[in-house]
């Protein structure tokens, strides 16, 4: 009980009106800025949202401006929509469906999710087109020519010849037995070249196949399945066809790349990394694009919004998507916090108020804990602020009704509607986790240091580094500090899973190098939450007035 | 004997009681106008009202006729008394500097005691020693018959400390800075409060933010976060700092008060001399670490004063100054 009466006095002694003004004010700005910069970060000319998506039906294809913003969408109410039962049916059934736990991992997976079904389930479209090719309303029917199920170049179908369509289906099943004979003959390659990027340059499909196929390996002793993802999204960049000179590739057998001394070398555009770094990594991507896979279903059969719904390169963003930029903040978090942790052992002691904690006749480390504790709910209450303050301008700028579709979360084995609002609110305590780590660390500078000078420069110095950290990380190559928990203090980067599809080049690489995830993140940031507030804790029971 | 000294002290203790001359009349069957007459010094109480005014106003005869409290007086039995404070061989040392030598102290329940010394000499190390302000590095104390490592939360609930100026939260209001120390200290008894704050004339300032009050008000402030705890050890440590003569008498009262009311033991240290003399039942002084107590009734033979008895002590001639 005295622990909450001194946390109380804590919120006496800080939550006056002039503290909450700035507070308040800092974080409307924050808010502000944030979106004015989303917006332009996404060229939007006019803001979407799922409204517009919900909209889009089979009778106004045609007529809706908002189908080039959701290729997905827009293919499946074009091709599928009186087959939808059938194509989702399909998708089922398909073959890695049977034994997707045990693979979910495995390169073949993602070759067949990324590249094979795409292509069979053209195929199977491209069937229905030529055979409804009378048919007027087929005629006006868009129809994508690099059987890219993600991409989003259209043309009428009227344009295209029964001849066009059957080369389409001719090459599809050409490449697709290819594919299936390279993962069926179980030749694995260990691929490693350059970050990929839209804008690079891929080499052609036959090329990296005579490169895959002149390694053959005659001992499969080792082999436990890597994946060759790389090789499936090569594959779907049909249209990307310049040529990469061949020395600018390696290819080697893992038992090769296991022994190999390659290092990081980002001058010549390559990058290496040990074996195990890019096993773990892989596993990440792979446990993510089933993920994607499993929420994408769900939300077309049961008519919800969701982000992978839209085009990676379109203008989709709603209130909902600007909400869940808040972990972004983070680090304006972590100014207003250190402002705050920084004061609350040493104004005590060098204005002597410490005086009055001392002789209450509570128990130093009782002190100590309502503080700190008083530092973990203030720093909750921020988030909570921001929260509801980017909550109401979000909807007042891009209107209210996204805000109201549930979050759809995979947990594993099924998707699960989750309401929005616990969604943000579970977000927020997992975020919060590095940032408590944060305080205990200015908590234990300033019990060391005793002053506000230095605490405070170290302080906002670590605030501002969090929000560029990975770069850091990579160009000064301080891997060191991956096993710290410095580059957790932003844990935005880790946890969302929709920014896989944007996850920048630097993050990659790094997290590439230390198989970095949600689990190692939290666990490193609770044992420095441990390992500080203990030494404070000893150093604030020694102090002497 | 002083005919007005004691009419200023009948006046004064009937004030303290919220009595009129009315009710004084009243109680001994008199008129209004002898009371006043008492009052203005014109002439004395009868002796056969004396016993039944010290009744009303709870002092002794003896007092009355003489026109002050004699608390100097008192006849303590220190056999029979519980000790408040039990300080035995402790030494305290910041660095090389040897400040506490071999300190032993006992202070008994209801007394008031004065610690007087040279700047530096180690009189409020001594109390932040008594307190586990900081660390010792020999001796034993014990407070309430318990060591305050094993019981603290139990012993500290029953003392109230003023260490040098006190501090206060400047940002806030008086009001906000007693709300924290009832906070933390579980006081709820708001009348008391409320009683304490207007006896230490800090009613009408309370809402002021505390960066507003003279150094004063702040000593005032100081006395109210002490006083509302209801301590039963109350140190203070040169608490009549920046007062000025009426609030050094305040102050006195409040002390005399609450040690007679309350039996409250109280240690005080200030450079005030003849406050130290007007109120302590015993005088320490401290000089290089050592403890030596004064010895009142010698004093008073030789018709010393406290003053010179501590120069003498520590060492300040005419010669050497």
């Amino acid at each position: 009980m005295t622990i909450f009466k001194a946390i109380k006095c804590e919120f006496i002694k800080n939550y006056h009106l002039k503290n909450i003004l700035i507070i308040l004010g800092t974080l409307l700005l924050s808010v502000i800025i944030l979106t004015e910069n989303n917006i332009q970060k996404n060229n939007l000319d006019e803001t979407i949202n799922f409204n517009n998506l919900i909209s889009i039906n089979a009778t106004n294809l045609e007529q809706n401006k908002y189908l080039s913003y959701f290729p997905l969408k827009q293919q499946f109410y074009e091709f599928y929509y009186y087959k939808e039962k059938e194509i989702l049916e399909y998708l089922k059934n398909d073959v890695y469906q049977k034994d997707i736990i045990n693979r979910q991992n495995d390169w073949q997976y993602n070759i067949y999710f990324h590249t094979i079904l795409k292509k069979e389930i053209e195929i199977y479209l491209s069937n229905i087109l030529i055979n409804n090719r009378n048919d007027i309303d087929i005629q006006n029917i868009l129809i994508n020519p690099s059987s890219d199920l993600f991409d989003t170049n259209l043309y009428l179908l009227k344009d295209y010849s029964e001849k066009d369509l059957q080369n389409l289906q001719k090459n599809n099943e050409q490449e697709i037995k290819e594919l299936k004979a390279i993962v069926n003959s179980n030749n694995y390659y260990q691929y490693y070249s350059y970050n990929y990027q839209y804008d690079d340059e891929f080499p052609k499909l036959q090329q990296v196949r005579d490169l895959v196929l002149a390694r053959k390996i005659t001992d499969y002793s080792n082999y436990n399945y890597e994946n060759l993802f790389m090789y499936s999204l090569y594959f779907s960049h049909l249209e990307h066809q310049e040529l990469m000179p061949l020395e600018e590739y390696k290819i080697m057998s893992i038992n090769e790349f296991k022994q190999s001394n390659l290092k990081y070398d980002p001058s010549n555009g390559s990058t290496y990394y040990s074996y195990d770094t890019y096993k773990n990594s892989y596993k990440f991507l792979g446990q993510n694009a089933l993920a994607k896979k499993m929420i994408l279903e769900y939300a077309l059969q049961n008519n919800l919004p969701s982000d992978l719904l839209a085009n990676k390169d379109g203008h989709l963003f709603t209130a909902k998507s600007n909400v869940n930029t808040i972990s972004k903040l983070s680090f304006v978090i972590i100014l207003l916090i250190v402002l705050t942790s920084v004061n609350i052992i040493t104004s005590e002691f060098n204005k002597g108020t410490i005086k009055i904690l001392f002789t209450s006749g509570i128990k130093r480390w009782k002190i100590f804990l309502s503080k700190f504790l008083y530092l973990v709910i203030h720093s909750y209450l921020l988030w909570l602020v921001l929260f509801i303050i980017l909550y109401i301008y979000s909807g007042l700028k891009f209107g209210f009704q996204d805000l109201f579709y549930p979050e759809l979360i995979f947990n594993g084995s099924k998707v699960i509607e989750l309401n929005y609002l616990i969604y943000i609110l579970i977000e927020i305590t997992i975020i919060n986790i590095p940032v408590v780590a944060f305080i205990s660390l200015i908590l234990l500078v300033s019990t060391i240091f005793m002053n506000n000078v230095f605490p405070t420069m170290f302080g906002t110095f670590l605030g501002l580094i969090t929000s560029c950290i990975w770069f850091l990380i990579n160009e000064f190559h301080l891997y060191f500090l991956l096993y710290s928990v410095i580059p957790y203090f932003n844990l935005y980067e880790i946890i969302s899973v929709n920014n896989l599809i944007n996850i920048s080049n630097y993050f990659t690489e790094a997290m590439r190098f230390v198989s970095t995830s949600l689990d190692k993140g939290l666990i490193i940031s609770l044992l420095t939450i441990i390992i500080n507030y203990l030494i404070a804790n000893y150093l604030f029971m020694k102090k002497e007035i | 004997m002083d005919q007005e000294k004691i009419g200023k002290f009948i006046y004064k203790l009937r004030k303290e009681k919220g009595l009129t001359q009315k009710d004084i009349a009243e109680k001994l069957n008199i008129s209004d106008n002898s009371v006043s007459k008492w009052e203005r010094g014109i002439n004395i109480p009868d002796i056969s009202y004396l016993p039944f005014l010290a009744d009303i106003f709870n002092v002794t005869v003896n007092e009355l006729l003489n026109g002050e409290y004699d608390y100097k007086k008192k006849d303590k039995n220190y056999s029979k008394l519980n000790k408040v404070i039990a300080i035995k061989d402790l030494c305290k040392s910041y660095g090389k500097k040897q400040v506490l030598n071999n300190i032993n102290l006992d202070i008994y329940e209801g007394e008031i005691v004065g610690l007087i010394g040279k700047n530096g000499a180690g009189k409020t190390t001594l109390i932040k020693s008594i307190i586990n302000f900081c660390q010792i590095q020999k001796g034993e104390i014990k407070l309430f018959n318990k060591y305050i490592s094993k019981d603290y939360e139990k012993i500290m609930n029953k003392i109230a400390v003023i260490i040098e100026n006190p501090a206060f939260y400047l940002n806030l209001s008086g009001r906000d800075n007693i709300k924290i120390v009832s906070l933390l200290n579980n006081i709820t008894d708001q009348n008391y409060i409320e009683k304490i704050v207007k006896e230490l004339n800090l009613a009408k300032d309370l809402d002021k933010k505390v960066a507003k009050y003279s150094l004063g008000m702040k000593q005032r402030l100081g006395l109210v976060c002490a006083l509302i705890k209801k301590p039963k050890l109350l140190l203070l440590d040169e608490p009549t700092n920046g007062l000025d003569p009426i609030g050094i008498n305040e102050l006195r009262m409040v002390l005399q008060k609450i040690n007679q009311k309350e039996n409250t033991t109280i240690l005080i240290s200030s450079h005030i001399l003849s406050e130290i003399e007007n109120i302590c039942d015993r005088i320490l002084i401290i000089d290089q670490g050592f403890l030596e107590e004064v010895d009142v009734c010698k004093l008073k033979h030789h018709h010393k004063s406290l003053e010179s008895e501590f120069l003498e002590k520590v060492g300040v001639t005419d010669d050497n100054i």
